[in-house]
């Protein structure tokens, strides 16, 4: 088990990636990009859940991942507001890069479950994970003001939807055209704004307490 | 002989992964087409009316948003401000939407089928720490869901919450999350204890599950692969494949061109050939009884 | 053989100044039933912790555990949050998964340990999905599938409705008497386990008893901290000095008081209350159910709370009484029927209601979103008229608090805005009896500061406490609408263990110190 972890760890990001990406332009297929994307999403998320280092996932930091991605879930019923985003964030912030990930990409997946697996899980799995590892990496910088991580909150919002434009016009169209990605851009708007107008505000008012709430939780369960 | 969708997730996520893939990449409408009554076959018995809805919206919607976006082909139709809304534009648009539907389509069973348990088996054959997570996250979402309602209404009963104006109702929100979380993560601890307990910490786990991969899922693996081929052999020769610009060229006749429509159709046809197989052998058998 | 040494053991908490356990030693032998009895706050969860090597907590420790490599399994009282998995046999299996145990091996361990348990209808469901009892059976089962030596359980079953604790204590019993495996239990409820087990272990910090029951009852009763867990008919004896076989079922204690005591004063005087005429809560002939074609849970009840009474509801599980309280809160709607709060319709409230009614939830722990206890109380506007002092626990967290404290707090919280009508569901679900008494006291302060409370409970040594009237719903009616005397002497099953053993003998006794005051009233026998 571990030696085939190892072989993926090392395979992929060396050999299966670049193979894709040369293989994918002789493709004959029209739409090239959107299989050689979402190959390229589901071995990068692979990628990052082999090459975690499991000895570092205690059971109470397992724990607290699985609550931290299922109140994400929960998060995803509440009409309009969405606080996934924020949480991830925050918990990211105080529990590091690798449960980040780890947070963002297993919210993505099994809120899909009861909201409809597409095409698009690899990718929002990817995204999410991505802002969750993100996070992590940045957290000295988030930790010391508010003001910051509500800027990065918004700014998470927006890269978030603009990155999940391009999927949708690729998808759409099977190559990336502007207009047609502006036009994706300009329909999605609405869902833009919500998104950063919930990470502000969920940032806002979550920001404070929860992070207290960590900080009793990392020393009552010795994280 | 079990169906398709019965056999080890291992298998139903290549047939997944091969049908999808394929769909999404061809060019053929025929290809499209046949993968789309496949899909819809397969959510055969379901109510997808709903779903359905959403979708014809968005065949419709695509076939009309290409053209706008793409002037390329000789056959116009029709001027707007002497922009050329052309036949291939369009014809190519219906294409692109027939492939998308049917994706769609394919991932409507694909939810249905792709339950917890072999999403988990799927994780656990990769990482069985991973596996464990998203099962605990399966368990925990409708537990927290309960919480949620309950705290919700303890606060407002209690009348610490007032539910009437928008503000309040947000500060409302704000508070039952702060609840949910606060009580989430303090039990964390009980069933990080009752893990540890259990043994937990052994960097070889492995992941239970009662799906075994036996041979005749490996033979429906190679069924697929084997179907695959032929149809991107075909795809890749160039033999099938449609051309819209400038003008419509349809390919022309060849043995290739018919093997690989008829590979594909059995490939897409296969869960529901399977599934109704079953259904006649099960009424068969009871007729017997 | 022993299997299990404790030596001097003392812990500290690093947060604590003193310490949770002092100098503990004892020794456990190989298929024993210990009972671990002690005081909430008095070390028990840590002292059971800390046989378990995995989950020891954090702190500094002297003297010497010797676990004799023996296995230890460990249940706690949880039931929610002690599963892991979503599916039952991933639960069952989540132990041999870690010790990466082939696949055929684990397939029969999880097939014995489902057919030991009875687990087969419900292998393949949703954890989520089972009754807090079966959840319990699940944890109890998932702990056993590795064949432990020994098995601690903490409270088991304390969350519980009476039912499902009988069954699983049952359950506990079966373990240790066809797999001789040794078992170690904490438990409030300790008078089906006093026949079975083998030895009782007491503490209040320090080991105050170890060895036999019989002894350890006597050790008990000369306790004034721990009585109060002891079982009615035992508590009774231990106001007396009669040499004779402790008494500790209720038949046990029937013998005991007609055997040693008198009868030639039947009954205690009793000043007669006024009853209050105007209503607090009418309820006439209300129907509810939750899906349009689902069963009736309520059917036709009614029920009237006279103003500043006490109302307790006594009823099974599944019984409709949590569904009630709902409804007169305002969170349900009933289909039919009338519901008026202080002679006004229910409906007429709008956004005011909850200045009047207010619900307490079963699960208190809903209901706190803040650090410290301080922060909790500023919800209410004069903390001061509550009749219970915070001050020592106001910078506390609410989780660190005991049971009955956060209830207490919660309920100090329900009652912040000056409602009138108190809605309780099961105010002493999982504490100890000594919580229990705090409760039903600040339930009669309550009610002298002029407030209605209704309130719904399993619990009828509780109800006789502190009701004035109680009623039972079954069948989704309130039947046996009675003052609470006459409601427990009319009862043959639901009723209060001292009620059965002075039945025909003594009238209208409900609780123990009434009973041990009419004793003493009629003095021993002669022999």
């Amino acid at each position: 088990m571990n030696t085939l972890k190892k072989v993926i760890r090392y395979s992929i990001p060396f050999v299966i990636m670049p193979l894709t990406v040369w293989a994918g332009t002789f493709l004959p297929f029209k739409n090239n990009y959107i299989i050689i994307s979402c190959i390229i999403a589901i071995l990068s998320i692979l990628l990052f859940y082999c090459s975690f280092d499991t000895k570092k996932l205690s059971s109470r930091r397992l724990v607290l991942c699985a609550v931290m991605s299922s109140l994400c879930v929960i998060g995803r019923f509440i009409p309009f507001l969405k606080p996934v985003t924020a949480i991830t964030v925050i918990s990211s912030v105080y529990m590091g890069a690798e449960a980040g990930f780890l947070i963002g990409s297993t919210s993505a997946l099994v809120s899909n479950m009861y909201f409809g697996q597409g095409p698009w899980t690899p990718f929002q799995m990817l995204a999410w994970g991505t802002i969750g590892f993100l996070s992590g990496l940045i957290s000295p910088i988030l930790k010391k003001s508010k003001c910051v991580f509500i800027i990065y909150g918004a700014l998470c919002g927006i890269l978030y939807s603009l990155v999940m434009d391009v999927w949708t016009s690729v998808f759409y169209n099977g190559s990336l055209t502007i207009s047609l990605y502006i036009s994706a851009v300009v329909t999605s708007l609405p869902h833009m704004a919500l998104y950063t107008v919930s990470n502000v505000i969920f940032g806002i008012m979550l920001f404070k307490p929860l992070g207290k709430k960590f900080e009793r939780i990392k020393l009552k369960y010795g994280i | 002989m079990r169906t398709v969708m019965q056999s080890n997730p291992l298998s139903v996520f290549s047939f997944y992964a091969i049908v999808v893939c394929i769909t999404a990449a061809s060019s053929s409408p025929v290809i499209q087409l046949l993968s789309l009554i496949g899909a819809v076959a397969c959510n055969f018995g379901y109510n997808t009316a709903k779903k359905a809805v959403f979708s014809i919206v968005l065949f419709v919607l695509m076939a009309i948003l290409n053209p706008l976006f793409n002037t390329s082909g000789a056959t116009a139709l029709f001027f707007i401000n002497d922009f050329a809304i052309t036949l291939e534009a369009v014809l190519y648009g219906v294409s692109a939407s027939l492939s998308i539907t049917a994706v769609i389509y394919w991932f409507f069973s694909f939810s249905r089928i792709m339950t917890g348990e072999k999403i988990i088996y799927l994780f656990g054959k990769l990482s069985p720490h991973i596996a464990l997570l998203i099962s605990s996250v399966i368990r925990f979402v409708p537990m927290f869901l309960r919480l949620y309602s309950q705290s919700r209404k303890a606060q407002i009963c209690m009348g610490i919450c007032k539910n009437d104006t928008v503000i309040n109702k947000l500060k409302c929100e704000i508070r039952v999350l702060s609840v949910m979380i606060t009580r989430c993560t303090e039990n964390g601890i009980i069933t990080a204890d009752s893990m540890e307990a259990r043994g937990y910490g052994n960097i070889n786990r492995t992941c239970f599950s009662f799906y075994k991969l036996r041979l005749y899922d490996i033979i429906y693996i190679i069924i697929y692969v084997l179907l695959a081929i032929v149809t991107v052999f075909a795809i890749a020769s160039g033999c099938i494949s449609f051309e819209y610009y400038p003008t419509i060229t349809v390919p022309k006749a060849s043995p290739l061109m018919y093997a690989s429509y008829i590979c594909w159709a059995a490939l897409v046809f296969l869960p529901t050939l399977t599934q109704a197989g079953k259904e006649i052998k099960w009424k068969y058998l009871l007729s017997r009884i | 053989m022993e299997i299990l040494t404790v030596k001097d053991l003392t812990f500290t908490y690093p947060t604590s100044s003193s310490a949770s356990l002092k100098n503990i030693s004892f020794s456990v032998n190989e298929g024993e039933f210990i009972v671990v009895c002690g005081r909430t706050g008095g070390g028990k969860t840590t002292l059971l912790k800390q046989l378990v090597p995995s989950i020891a907590p954090l702190g500094n420790r002297l003297g010497d555990i010797d676990t004799h490599k023996c296995k230890i399994a460990y249940v706690c009282q949880s039931p929610n949050e002690q599963i892991v998995c979503d599916k039952v046999y991933a639960e069952l299996a989540f132990a041999l998964e870690n010790q990466a145990m082939p696949r055929d091996q684990m397939i029969a361990k999880i097939a014995e340990a489902s057919g030991f348990f009875g687990l087969d209808d419900i292998l393949y469901s949703d954890c989520d999905s089972l009754s807090g009892g079966q959840k319990q059976i699940v944890a109890i089962a998932s702990a056993m599938i590795c064949r432990p030596d020994v098995l601690v359980l903490d409270e088991p079953t304390s969350r519980l409705d009476p039912i499902a604790k009988e069954k699983l204590l049952s359950l506990i019993k079966k373990i240790n008497r066809e797999l001789a495996c040794c078992v170690i239990i904490s438990e409030h409820y300790i008078e089906p386990l006093l026949e079975y087990a083998d030895k009782m272990l007491l503490l209040d910090k320090e080991l105050i008893y170890f060895g036999s029951v019989d002894g350890g009852l006597k050790a008990l009763s000369g306790y004034p901290p721990l009585k109060d867990a002891l079982p009615a008919s035992t508590r009774i004896y231990s106001e007396f000095n009669i040499d004779c076989k402790i008494p500790i079922t209720v038949k046990d204690g029937r013998n005991y008081i007609r055997k040693y005591f008198k009868n030639d004063v039947k009954y205690l005087s009793e000043d007669k209350k006024e009853e209050q005429k105007e209503s607090a809560i009418e309820i006439k002939n209300v129907y509810f159910r939750y899906t349009k074609n689902g069963k009736d849970i309520l059917n036709g009840a009614e029920l009237c709370v006279k103003k500043g009474q006490v109302f307790c509801l006594l009823g099974g599980n599944g019984s409709g009484k949590s569904t009630l309280l709902s409804i007169i809160a305002g969170a349900l709607r009933a289909y039919s029927g009338e519901i008026r709060i202080l002679g006004k319709r229910l409906k007429q409230y709008s956004g005011d209601l909850y200045k009047t009614v207010t619900l307490l939830p079963q699960d208190v722990l809903t209901v706190f979103s803040h650090d410290t206890v301080r922060q909790e109380l500023q919800v209410c506007k004069n903390i001061n008229e509550f009749p219970y002092d915070f001050t020592p626990i106001l910078d506390n967290h609410p989780y660190d608090i005991s049971g009955g404290q956060a209830q207490l707090l919660a309920l100090a919280m329900a009652t912040g805005n000056d409602q009138s009508i108190l809605l309780l569901d099961e105010p002493t679900k999982g504490l100890d009896k000594e919580s229990s008494l705090s409760i039903a006291d600040m339930i009669k302060k309550l009610k002298e500061s002029g407030k209605t409370v209704l309130c719904v409970t399993h619990d009828s040594e509780f109800a006789a406490m502190c009701a004035d009237r109680c009623a039972l719903l079954f069948s989704g009616e309130c039947t046996q609408n009675l003052p609470t005397a006459e409601f427990f002497r009319c009862n043959t099953f639901y009723t209060t263990p001292i009620s059965i053993m002075t039945r025909n003998y003594y009238e209208n006794v409900l609780t123990v110190e009434k009973c041990v005051e009419i004793m003493k009233i009629n003095g021993e026998k002669t022999v």
